[in-house]
């Protein structure tokens, strides 16, 4: 079967009445939580994860990663209309959105935002479809000496492409690492870290540490910034962009696909820097680079869009590699591994559905997304008027139970509270919370696959070099290192900020 | 109530926790089988780990010591923050003796109390409504397993 004979396949799968009706609850959910500052898609996605475990595989997924690019497309909401970026990704767009609400024009501003959304999400989703299949199959082919180094590269690569300082973030890798190591030793069932606990048995819970981490950190940080909010909704007519504003926008998109999907593939925050990139390129680009930062319409067409092309791109390592590069698809990761499907190169032939299905049901998502976001933006917008503090006592139940029902311990709800206070001191002295999880999630895999690969080879480290995967892979990753001393060398860093 | 520190102390502190975490890995590791270079037993990893831990962190604690401006600070928490944290340090311990329902219908309504701070009687039913929610939503409809506790037998 071609691409699309499976193509036609996922269709059928995520046309189901039931699929159908989930993708639309992630999407909504997603547009939700997106829109809410405090919660964003990783938050979304946790808190919805335990209402997973008794669907279907391919549903589950579907309803997950709609909750994924549904925050993604909403994030840029709030960016436009209050100036308050709904999750990370929507940083950028504050600077020249919120500057055209400021002039009456928002509605054109949200719908671009939407279309570049909706054409970089397309995109990617093509791209996705077209190379995870070829790639699936080389990675076959990989050994467990390689499949170790590529681990080890993308967290290096989550190193020095991450938002903070590179020593905190190798600290920060290395506290996940670490974490990774409590429980029975993989290969040998010794106990570690466990001091006796039969709940620590099985390791540290994932979502326990995921949903401190990011939901309830989230929350505390928000309780530390009280703001009223007063959003003004566009009238649907008012969202019909003039000519100009789509001759402006349009290569904007179109570049911004290519950069967002580009980025997406590289682990660590790529839908974040992915709109920086953007938004710098179109600013380089423009004959008036001038109006960027008071209402340019290209700076937030690019950046929304290359945000939204990640959305396909960055599910390329979790569905090939079975890696995943950012923590959304960490938390799709887990929601798999529940359902004991194990991502990598044979999901594409174990799973077909799961994978042709999560496909088709992004291409679907996308249709839903633009005809939830743009004529229903006054009830998102709405959102935002209730105010935060009756808001977060329910989140932090709903926190509660989501952990709670993943292993009915009460251990795991003591550490999602210690880890959402750690978070929150963390994030208060700028140091990245994401890489910690993103290691905390191979650190098992990369011991096993590191002693595996010495079992291999009777203790002979040269398997790490052999084969053409390997030594790629680590030219990359010594390219890399030495890229970045090159660059601070000349300065790069400082002249950046 | 808020806390004020400055931004050096405070990444001080953070790399001293995170080298103290990086001892007990290396402490840990070590009365462990550690195997060989060759074979590595269940104690290499987290020992090297232990020791990358205690080096990164000595990097951040240099790059604290080296900022040579002390006067940025970072205000650290308030009231509402305190209180969900309480709040947050209760439910574990008492989750399955009280149960879901009643722990949670206590937990709302303190916090919205707290947080939002609506009339204690208001309050009271918000955390009732909002826990038979709750109860009714993820027990009844979606089967998630949360204990009845106390209230088991009714």
């Amino acid at each position: 079967m071609d691409a699309f004979s499976h193509l036609l396949h996922g269709f059928a799968v995520a046309l189901t009445w039931q699929n159908l009706g989930f993708a639309f609850l992630g999407c909504l959910w997603g547009t939700v939580v997106g829109v809410l500052p405090g919660l964003g898609p990783l938050a979304g996605m946790t808190l919805l994860l335990p209402l997973t475990f008794n669907l279907e595989p391919a549903t589950a997924i579907i309803m997950l990663a709609g909750i994924f690019y549904g925050a993604m497309y909403g994030g840029s909401t709030t960016s436009i209309l209050v100036r308050i970026p709904g999750e990370a990704a929507s940083v950028v767009t504050c600077l020249d959105g919120y500057e055209m609400t400021k002039r009456g024009r928002a509605g054109p501003a949200l719908m671009l935002a939407g279309v570049g959304s909706f054409v970089g999400g397309t995109v990617s989703i093509l791209g996705l479809m077209l190379l995870a299949p070829p790639m699936a199959q080389a990675m076959l082919t990989v050994g467990p000496g390689a499949e170790c180094v590529l681990m080890v590269l993308a967290l290096i690569v989550i190193a020095f492409v991450s938002s903070g300082p590179v020593v905190k973030t190798l600290a920060m890798i290395l506290a996940g690492l670490a974490l990774a190591t409590v429980g029975l030793d993989p290969l040998t069932a010794w106990p570690r870290f466990t001091f006796g606990s039969l709940d620590l048995a099985d390791g540290v819970e994932f979502v326990a540490v995921a949903i401190g981490l990011f939901g309830v950190s989230e929350i505390l940080l928000s309780l530390d910034q009280k703001e009223d909010l007063r959003a003004q909704a566009p009238k649907l007519a008012d969202l019909i962009p003039r000519k100009a504003d789509l001759l402006a926008a349009a290569p904007s998109i179109g570049r911004g696909s290519i950069i967002g999907f580009l980025f997406g593939i590289v682990p660590g925050v790529s839908h974040i820097v992915s709109t920086f990139v953007s938004y710098a390129i179109e600013k380089k680009l423009s004959k008036r680079p001038e109006e960027f930062g008071h209402g340019a319409i290209a700076g937030v067409a690019g950046p929304e869009t290359a945000n939204n092309a990640t959305t396909g791109s960055s599910m390329i390592p979790l569905l090939v590699l079975g890696i995943p590069s950012i923590p959304a698809t960490a938390i799709l990761l887990s929601a798999l591994l529940i359902h004991g499907v194990t991502p990598g190169p044979q999901l594409l032939s174990d799973h077909p559905d799961i994978f042709w299905g999560l496909i088709a049901s992004m291409y679907i998502g996308n249709f839903i997304l633009l005809a939830l976001n743009l004529p229903l933006v006054g009830l998102f917008v709405n959102l935002l008027r209730i105010p935060f503090a009756y808001l977060s006592p329910s989140v932090l139940m709903i926190c509660l139970i989501g952990v709670y029902s993943v292993n009915a311990s009460g251990l795991d709800l003591a550490m999602m509270a210690v880890f959402g206070v750690i978070g929150y001191g963390l994030r208060k002295f700028g140091y990245d919370v994401a890489p910690l999880l993103l290691a905390l999630v191979l650190g098992d895999r990369i011991e096993t696959s590191f002693r595996r690969s010495l079992t291999i080879s009777d203790g002979d480290y040269a398997i790490f070099m052999t084969g053409p995967a390997a030594q790629v892979l680590l030219i990359a990753a010594g390219s890399l290192v030495l890229l970045h001393f090159v660059a601070r060398a000349f300065g790069y860093r400082k002249g950046m900020s | 109530m808020r806390f004020r520190l400055d931004l050096r102390t405070g990444e001080m502190i953070i790399a001293i926790g995170l080298a103290m975490i990086g001892g007990a890995m290396v402490w840990g590791g070590g009365r462990m089988p550690a195997g060989s270079l060759a074979v590595p037993g269940p104690g290499f990893f987290p020992a090297i780990l232990g020791v990358l831990l205690v080096l990164a962190s000595l990097g951040v604690l240099i790059t604290a010591l080296r900022r040579s401006d002390n006067r940025v600070h970072v205000t650290l928490g308030n009231g509402d923050v305190l209180a969900v944290v309480l709040a947050l340090a209760i439910v574990p311990p008492l989750f399955e003796t009280l149960g879901a329902p009643l722990l949670f219908a206590v937990f709302l309504t303190g916090l919205l109390w707290r947080l939002a701070g609506l009339r204690w009687w208001v309050a009271v039913a918000g955390g009732l409504g909002g826990s038979a929610v709750a109860w009714g939503v993820f027990s009844y409809l979606l089967g998630v397993q949360l204990p009845a506790g106390i209230l088991a037998g009714l």
